[in-house]
């Protein structure tokens, strides 16, 4: 039996050490995974972004691209990302809403900055997206939702429009596991502070939406697609803490932020 | 590693036999790819048919036999671990790789030594494996 134990050690330790071993030769590096893997980023980012303008108004006007432009900017560069990495984009819709793309498309919804109360809140909710962004939730979602064959499927003919269709219903309308929006809000608290921001908006914000009810609600879908939306704002208030710093700085000027409101 | 050894000698078609044992899993194993399920019902049923054979036959079905157990259990974990990432958010990754190259070489191993005890137990000359030898040992017990 002593034998028996011996030469099974003996195998297992050989096929363990091999396996080891091979796994320190970077692999997906070698196959070109990552370059593949951005690239099918890239083209679903494009066609969902293209879809999305297909099927939307999209706005743009000077106030409105300044405004998001230098809040996008401001939380960039305080955090070291690359702002060209982050496309925003304003679609006139009505829907309390906006959601990550693949390669850094992000989609605000009209009806979301008519709804917040300042541009802090704004901010707040940019800042959530762009650590979806970050943390690359957006094609971990896809992939397992729809799973990578489907994907990479439909990116690599061409064109699969019904793997865009459905793509875009589940960046646009199904959440993140609670995990992963736990992760986008402490990320978003970082960057904002970061960049001298205040973070607590971004609890408030999620506190006043859930507590509407009635016709309003159906127009919540950032709530709705970010579940337990109380018990998220109070874990935010939690992570921030007492440390309430006195040093935040107005994310934009009143006065700006009221022609942001005007143009729209 | 493989042992050999001729303490005994069996007849011709006792070592017909043995050495269709390794030939079956051999030519299952073929078939299965990537299902590795078929050549272990395969090399099963080979050993339930000669379980009241001689000896030597009963010995050599049981390696091969319990040499495919390991192969299920290499290519099952290598099957799924490919379908979670092709089917949920499980991401392709150097550990990936190098266990899929592992169960490769495993099962390159596997075969050549599988067509070697082939060949050497149609000569009559008995072959025993490490660790499945020493394991067959325990179980299959003599005709006395």
């Amino acid at each position: 039996m002593k034998k028996l134990i011996l030469q099974g050690i003996i195998i297992v330790g050989i096929l363990y050490a091999g396996w080891y071993a091979l796994s320190r030769t970077n692999w997906v590096k070698l196959f070109g995974l990552e370059e593949i893997q951005a690239s099918t980023e890239t083209k679903l980012g494009e066609m969902l972004w293209e879809m999305t303008a297909e099927t939307s108004r999209v706005v743009e006007n000077e106030y409105l691209s300044f405004a998001l432009d230098s809040m996008i900017s401001k939380i960039c560069s305080a955090n070291g990302f690359d702002r060209n990495s982050i496309k925003v984009h304003v679609v006139d819709k009505a829907e309390i809403n906006a959601f990550a793309m693949p390669d850094g498309h992000l989609v605000v919804h009209t009806g979301l900055i008519q709804s917040v109360n300042n541009p802090e809140e704004l901010a707040g909710v940019l800042a959530h997206e762009m650590a979806h962004i970050q943390q690359k939730h957006v094609l971990k979602k896809l992939i397992k939702e729809l799973g990578i064959a489907y994907l990479t499927s439909g990116t690599l003919e061409g064109l699969g429009s019904e793997t865009v269709r459905e793509a875009a219903k589940v960046l646009s309308s199904t959440a993140f596991d609670r995990g992963m929006e736990k992760e986008a809000d402490l990320h978003a608290v970082d960057y904002l502070k970061a960049a001298g921001i205040n973070p607590r908006p971004l609890a408030d914000f999620m506190e006043v939406l859930s507590e509407q009810e009635g016709d309003a609600a159906k127009y919540l879908s950032w709530v709705s697609t970010h579940a337990a939306s109380k018990e998220r704002a109070a874990y935010i208030l939690e992570y921030i803490g007492s440390d309430e710093s006195s040093n935040y700085s107005p994310v934009l000027s009143e006065n700006t932020w009221k022609q942001v409101l005007e143009s729209l | 590693m493989l042992f050999t050894s001729q303490t005994y000698k069996p007849s011709e078609y006792e070592a017909e036999k043995a050495s269709n044992s390794y030939l079956m899993s051999l030519v299952a194993l073929i078939v299965g790819v990537p299902l590795p399920i078929v050549n272990l019902l395969a090399t099963l049923l080979f050993y339930w048919g000669n379980r009241k054979s001689s000896y030597f036959v009963r010995w050599h079905c049981t390696q091969a036999l319990l040499s495919q157990f390991s192969v299920l259990v290499v290519n099952s974990i290598g099957f799924w671990w490919t379908i979670s990432i092709l089917f949920t958010e499980e991401n392709v990754s150097n550990t990936y790789f190098a266990y899929l190259l592992i169960a490769i070489l495993f099962n390159i191993t596997e075969l050549i030594t599988t067509i070697y005890s082939a060949v050497q137990t149609r000569k009559g000359i008995h072959v025993e494996w490490l660790f499945f030898g020493t394991l067959t040992h325990l179980i299959c017990k003599t005709d006395q």
